[in-house]
């Protein structure tokens, strides 16, 4: 039988205040900070980690530390050591990293203290690592909107993962990420049409997902809204006189798609001819 | 007493239960020859033919040797009756032979299994409890009640305070418990115990006789603390006086909120100290379909809608309960 969590109960660990973990400690008539003796018995549950290992939980809300506090915990461990373990994950950002969960005060005091190593209770999410790696992928390059749209429906489908975790993975906001999936439902042709288009921006791309009349949207791809392309005016020879000097430009000839330059030919033997 | 025959239970719940599709729940029904009970819209099958189905696909699976479990907190309030209720209730209907002794002299747990229903107050008294076995060797078939197929009770009410003062006169006596329970073991999977919220002789007798111990507490900051002072006293309790390995700690946090702060500082401190006894990644959540249950008498899975929380909680905590107590071979297997 698989042992893991049938459901995401989207459990918010938090860092425990200062208050709390001191009146607990107090409270325990072995003053071990609420830590049954008996749990030292599943030491080897906790993973004593090197503190330059652990880095702040990206998604955690910015704590503010003070300084007086940090320093108060700091004494404590230095005549206790520390009796909770930090609650720490694998990084997704940086393997071979842990990102703390709760525990960031202590790992400040513990600096301050000079401890190189702390122990930690290593939490493994029920992430998928393929997962993992196609999310980090979607981080780092710098993709055509289409592609993006591509990758996260992908993650959606493949995986039990809601668009609300992608966006707090990957750093976009719930609209953004929503878009992108409408982006994504988007005929295929459609889609790879607007592939070819390097500089095309976002909001563009959106107008169009966003259109309910599938006749419309058509239109506005194939028939010429998007029209950089057709009434495009290059000129590509020139000739001008100045005191006396004629002068001739004629580097852009090489734009010239095959008919253009045999039409072109053809009007310069005209051209000739009159002359 | 509580008339369940007349209830039954759609395939998706039952799907649900065993962790299985629906289609698949079907596919058993139709092998085991049952047959869905005629209901206005949803085929619902009898407690009696649920038992066939899950018999077939989940109890017969997953055999269970550590049978004895204890639901025990000292301290009040945390959800430990609630828990036993569900767990047991639930665990007869996925196809185990399930007894529950109720020794706590409140009796909330027997009132939950509508054994009192129809009872006057002043005769509640009268029903004979764990204490007429003990003192006065009444024999165990008469203090043995089935609720339904696969759920068998002893009850409890005020006399089991007797019980206290009477285990002071024997001779091992945190063993009474134990002797009771070795004479009918073999007829059951499981024997669910729910204590009262005390340190006392006869949780004690509990205590020595469980496999299990399922510690239920709140995500809250007392009742962080006095798990820890808790597990100190059951294992000064097995270490020095009956000097013997303690049973299997669970520890089981109990009515999690995402709204509130304390909810989620405790729980991290909980999973720091204790993750080597969590299921990972687990709690109840506080949900209003436990109240109702217990108000209406009714197990969660008769009543609640398919994507309930609850019982989404309850069927998880059941995953664990039987991992727990399955073999380790079996667990290598399934895994």
């Amino acid at each position: 039988m698989k042992r893991s969590s049938f459901v995401d109960r989207k459990i918010k660990f938090r860092e425990p205040s200062a208050t709390l973990l001191e009146s607990v400690r107090r409270e325990n008539k072995h003053g071990r900070g609420g830590v049954s003796l008996v749990m030292e018995g599943l030491k080897d549950e906790i993973d004593m980690i090197l503190v330059s290992e652990i880095i702040p939980y990206k998604n955690q809300a910015r704590i503010i530390f003070d300084l007086e506090s940090i320093s108060g915990l700091a004494d404590s461990i230095r005549s206790q050591g520390i009796l909770q373990p930090l609650l720490v994950i694998p990084s997704s950002i940086e393997s071979g990293k842990y990102e703390v969960v709760s525990g960031e005060r202590r790992l400040r005091a513990a600096q301050e203290v000079g401890l190189d190593r702390v122990p930690c209770r290593i939490l493994y999410s029920n992430q998928n690592p393929e997962e993992i790696a196609l999310i980090e992928n979607i981080q780092r390059e710098d993709l055509h909107p289409i592609e993006l749209s591509e990758a996260i429906s992908h993650l959606v489908e493949k995986y039990p993962i809601s668009q609300v975790e992608i966006s707090k993975q990957i750093g976009l906001s719930k609209s953004q990420i929503s878009q992108y999936m409408a982006i994504s439902r988007l005929p295929r042709d459609i889609k790879d049409h607007l592939l070819l288009k390097k500089d095309i921006k976002l909001n563009k791309i959106r107008e169009l997902a966003y259109l309910k009349d599938e006749s419309v949207l058509r239109e506005k791809v194939f028939g010429g809204s998007l029209k950089s392309d057709n009434l495009r005016s290059v000129v590509f020879l020139k000739f001008s006189s100045c005191a006396g000097t004629v002068r001739i430009d004629c580097d852009k000839t090489n734009l010239l798609s095959e008919e253009e330059r045999k039409a072109f030919k053809l009007s310069l033997l005209e051209i000739l001819e009159k002359l | 007493m509580k008339d369940f025959s007349s209830l039954g239970i759609s395939v998706k719940k039952i799907s649900q239960l065993c962790g299985l599709t629906t289609p698949g729940i079907s596919k058993v029904a139709k092998r085991v020859g049952t047959m869905p009970i005629d209901a206005p819209s949803v085929a619902k099958y009898s407690i009696s033919d649920t038992r066939k189905i899950t018999s077939d696909c989940f109890a017969s699976k997953h055999p269970i040797e550590k049978k004895i479990h204890v639901f025990y907190n000292f301290k009040g309030g945390v959800g430990k009756t609630t828990m036993a209720y569900q767990v047991s209730s639930h665990l007869a209907l996925l196809g185990y032979k399930v007894l529950v002794i109720d020794i706590d002299p409140q009796h909330n747990l027997t009132s939950s299994f509508g054994f009192y229903e129809g009872v006057p107050e002043t005769e509640i008294y009268r029903a004979k409890t764990l204490y007429d076995s003990v003192a006065r060797c009444v024999p165990l078939d008469q203090i043995i009640h089935p609720i339904y197929e696969g759920l068998d009770l002893i009850p409890s009410n005020i006399t089991l305070t007797r019980l206290e003062s009477e285990l002071f006169t024997k001779n091992r006596r945190e063993e009474q418990l134990l002797d009771i329970i070795k004479i009918v073991e073999k007829d059951y999977d499981f024997i669910m115990i729910d204590a009262s919220p005390n340190i006392s002789n006869l949780n004690l007798n509990a205590l020595n006789a469980a496999d299990v111990v399922h510690i239920i507490c709140e995500t809250q900051k007392y009742s962080f603390s006095s798990t820890g002072i808790l597990i100190d006293e059951i294992h000064d309790f097995f270490e020095k006086r009956m000097k013997k390995e303690p049973p299997y700690y669970h520890i089981v946090p109990n009515k999690y909120t995402g709204r509130s702060t304390v909810s989620g500082e405790v729980i991290s401190m909980l999973v720091s100290v204790y993750s080597g006894i969590m299921r990972p990644n687990f709690a109840v959540r506080q949900s209003e379909d436990f109240n109702r249950s217990n108000k209406e008498n009714l197990p969660l899975i008769f009543f609640c809608k398919f994507n309930s929380p609850a019982l989404m909680d309850v069927v998880e905590f059941i995953d664990e309960v039987v991992y727990i107590s399955s073999s380790a071979e079996a667990n290598q297997k399934t895994a």
